[in-house]
């Protein structure tokens, strides 16, 4: 627990210093033109006005890519997520998420196979952007809340070996008996399962082209409630990860402002 | 356009990082369930004067059982307590007690146990748990009637096979004055 919660604080830490430390020189070089007397510069207003912001100030639809990327490089899962979230003003988004999670894979060397099919699973939460007092409106730094759900079946299943010497088969490698020898085959396929969990999210988004954004988001998953299989435990739940008591997720997302 | 490139590049890298810390960090698997449940078996005996229960303890013990070369208990002196596995691939494990295994007296009790198996699959990194439940449990005859600890009773306390020491049965011996 105490090495989660470490390397917790690193990732926050790391994205910090990320954050703070290579953005300004970024802002910095955009705004870069000529420089200008300081006396015909324009008195900055670092903050808006609440009451003049309007409060629906639009909508945004935006795609996950971290589930495929993640899958390319190398992850057991792979999942695809699309994301409709409501700007008020400037400061609450309300956000739904909906996407599909799969996983088809083999233990290595220990024969056993874990499949889920290709199975939706819904968020919906909402995000508070640190950043709706300053003017400028194209950054934001938030943290949020998400409720998270899936209904999936899952299928474990153990490969079996026939021993020519002593023409018998080992149907469980992973699971001999060491006293009277032999094991039992294991094969269970459609085990029904469901889980109910909470995200705490922390992200940054940005506008890098007119109405697109890019942002990517850190999430702790805890576990609220899950309903699982009479023969074992799921090992990857659509929209969660790994089936534990709690579980970190990233996120990163190329976002589209829609014109209304 | 140089802005976009480099914030690509950051949030590239950012994500590779921070993405490869979430997974080391849920690597970490809790495999604490490891390790072969037992039965686990208190001995006693029963004062037939003031019905007491009194713990028991066997000078030397030797367990086998059937259809096994192996020896479980070997020799075990000042025996209170047992701690057996059951079998995996069958439903029924007979357990061979005995009592003076060097000299050869053939002073021994047999205990019959049915019990349910289950293999319950726990995750990719931590494979499998077998859960074994009993159903009954029962002695045969002693071999000799003058035998001196001679298996009288098997009560059932708790029918899950398990790894943390929780008693399953109680083994009642002939109480001997």
């Amino acid at each position: 627990m105490e090495h989660k919660i470490y390397s917790f604080s690193i990732s926050i830490a790391v994205s910090l210093v990320l954050l703070f430390c290579i953005a300004p020189p970024l802002a910095a070089q955009e705004s870069y033109t000529k420089p200008v007397p300081k006396r015909e510069q324009p008195r900055k207003v670092p903050f808006v006005n609440p009451d003049t912001i309007p409060f629906y100030k639009g909508m945004y639809v935006g795609v996950d890519l971290y589930g495929l990327g993640s899958h390319i490089l190398g992850s057991d899962f792979i999942s695809g997520e699309v994301r409709a979230i409501a700007n008020l003003k400037n400061k609450f988004f309300p956000t739904i998420e909906l996407g599909m999670g799969k996983t088809n894979t083999w233990g290595d060397d220990t024969g056993i196979h874990y499949k889920v099919s290709p199975t939706p699973y819904i968020r919906i939460g909402i995000d508070y952007n640190t950043m709706h007092k300053k003017k400028d409106q194209d950054n934001f730094v938030y943290v949020g809340l998400r409720y998270g759900f899936t209904s999936f079946k899952y299928d474990v299943t153990q490969a079996s070996f026939y021993d020519p010497i002593w023409k018998e088969y080992i149907y469980n490698t992973e699971q001999k008996d060491d006293i009277w020898g032999g094991s039992i085959p294991y094969n269970h396929t459609g085990m029904k399962a469901s889980m109910h969990w909470f995200e705490l999210v922390f992200g940054v988004k940005t506008k890098i082209y007119k109405n697109f954004c890019m942002g990517w988001s850190l999430r702790m998953k805890y576990k609220i409630s899950a309903s699982i299989g009479n023969y074992g435990d799921p090992w990857y739940v659509p929209g969660y990860g790994k089936y534990q008591a709690h579980s970190v997720g990233l996120t990163y997302s190329l976002i589209y402002k829609l014109p209304f | 356009m140089r802005k976009i490139i480099h914030l690509l590049v950051i949030a590239v890298l950012a994500t590779v990082f921070i993405g490869s810390i979430c997974n080391s960090c849920t690597e970490i698997g809790n495999c604490s369930l490891d390790g072969r449940a037992l039965m686990y078996c208190n001995i006693y005996t029963i004062d037939p004067s003031t019905k007491e229960v009194i713990k028991d303890t066997i000078d030397t013990l030797t367990i086998t059982a059937l259809e096994t070369d192996s020896i479980i208990l070997n020799q075990d002196t000042k025996v209170t307590s047992l701690s057996l596995p059951l079998r995996y691939t069958k439903d029924t494990t007979i357990f061979v007690l005995r009592y003076n295994y060097s000299t050869k007296n053939n002073e021994m009790d047999t205990l019959y146990i049915v019990h349910k198996n289950a293999s319950y699959f726990i995750s990719m990194d931590c494979g499998y748990s077998m859960e074994q439940s009993i159903t009954s449990a029962k002695k045969g005859k002693s071999t000799r009637k003058t035998q001196k600890f001679q298996l009288d009773s098997v009560a059932i306390k708790n029918t899950d096979a398990n790894t943390d020491g929780t008693q399953n049965l109680q083994l009642f011996y002939k109480y001997r004055g």
